[in-house]
C-alpha cells in the first residue's frame, strides 16, 4: 500500500534548482518510495527513521514513519559526480 | 535472432550427423576403396559429411566462447554499476549524517503539521509533479 508522501517546501525549492531531467527522475523515484520506502534506500540512523535514496547524482533524504504511513522528504543532496567515479576507479577490483 | 540461429545450427548438426552415419554405414557395406585405390562414392560422401560436421562443431565452439566473453563483460559492467551505486549511497549517508539534527527537526515539524491537518509548509507528490511540469 502506498504511503502518504510529503516534501518539505525548502527541499521542494531546492529540487527546482536541479536540471529538469533530474527533477523528473527524482519525482519518479519519489513515486516508487511512497509505495516501497525501504526497497532502494539506505538507513542513516535507525532511531530517527532517516533514510537516503539515490537517483542519478542526487541523494534524497527522507523519514519513513510506518505508524503514520508517511514518507517525509526532508532534503536533497547533490553528490560529487567526479569524486564518486574516481573513488570507484581507485578501489581494488 | 540468436535463438533462430541456434535452432538452425542444431538442425544442421542433426542432419549432418544422420547423413554421416548413413553414408558411413553404406560405405562400410562395401570396401572404402576399390582394388585400383579409388574411393567408393559412399566413402567420399561420408568423408565430406564428417568434415562438414567437424567444421560446424568448430564454428559452434567459437561462438560459445564469444558468448561466454560477452556474458562475462556484462557481468563485470553490472558489478561496476552496483559498486558505483553503493558508493553513491555511502556518500549520501555521509552527507545526511552531518545534518541529522536538521532532518530530525523538519520531520518533527512535518509530523505535527500533518497531525494538525495544516500541510501548507509541505508539498504532496501531486503538487511537486505540477510544479515540475509547469
Amino acid at each position: 500500500m502506498a504511503n502518504q508522501l510529503f516534501v518539505d517546501k525548502a527541499a521542494s525549492t531546492q529540487l527546482e534548482s536541479f536540471p529538469i531531467s533530474e527533477q523528473r527522475a527524482v519525482v519518479e523515484t519519489l513515486e516508487r518510495l511512497s509505495s516501497d520506502p525501504l526497497g532502494n534506500s539506505t538507513e542513516v540512523s535507525q532511531a530517527d527513521d532517516l533514510h537516503v535514496a539515490v537517483v542519478d547524482n542526487i541523494g534524497i533524504v527522507f523519514s519513513y514513519l510506518p505508524d503514520e504511513e508517511s514518507v517525509i522528504v526532508t532534503g536533497f543532496e547533490e553528490l560529487p559526480r567526479a569524486a564518486a567515479a574516481q573513488e570507484l576507479e581507485a578501489s581494488p577490483a | 535472432m540468436a535463438r533462430i540461429s541456434s535452432q538452425i545450427k542444431s538442425a544442421c548438426t542433426l542432419v549432418l550427423s544422420v547423413a554421416t552415419s548413413v553414408s558411413t554405414g553404406l560405405a562400410s557395406t562395401r570396401y572404402f576403396a576399390n582394388p585400383q585405390g579409388n574411393w567408393q562414392p559412399p566413402a567420399t560422401i561420408a568423408a565430406i559429411f564428417l568434415l562438414l560436421q567437424i567444421l560446424l562443431t568448430f564454428i559452434d565452439s567459437a561462438e560459445d566462447k564469444e558468448l561466454a566473453e560477452c556474458r562475462e563483460e556484462r557481468k563485470k559492467r553490472e558489478q561496476q554499476r552496483q559498486e558505483l551505486e553503493d558508493l553513491k549511497h555511502q556518500k549520501a549517508v555521509e552527507i545526511a549524517k552531518k545534518d541529522v539534527e536538521y532532518h530530525k527537526n523538519i520531520t518533527a515539524k512535518a509530523v505535527e503539521a500533518i497531525k494538525a491537518g495544516n500541510t501548507t509548509e509541505l508539498d504532496s507528490l501531486e503538487q511537486l509533479r505540477k510544479k515540475i511540469d509547469g
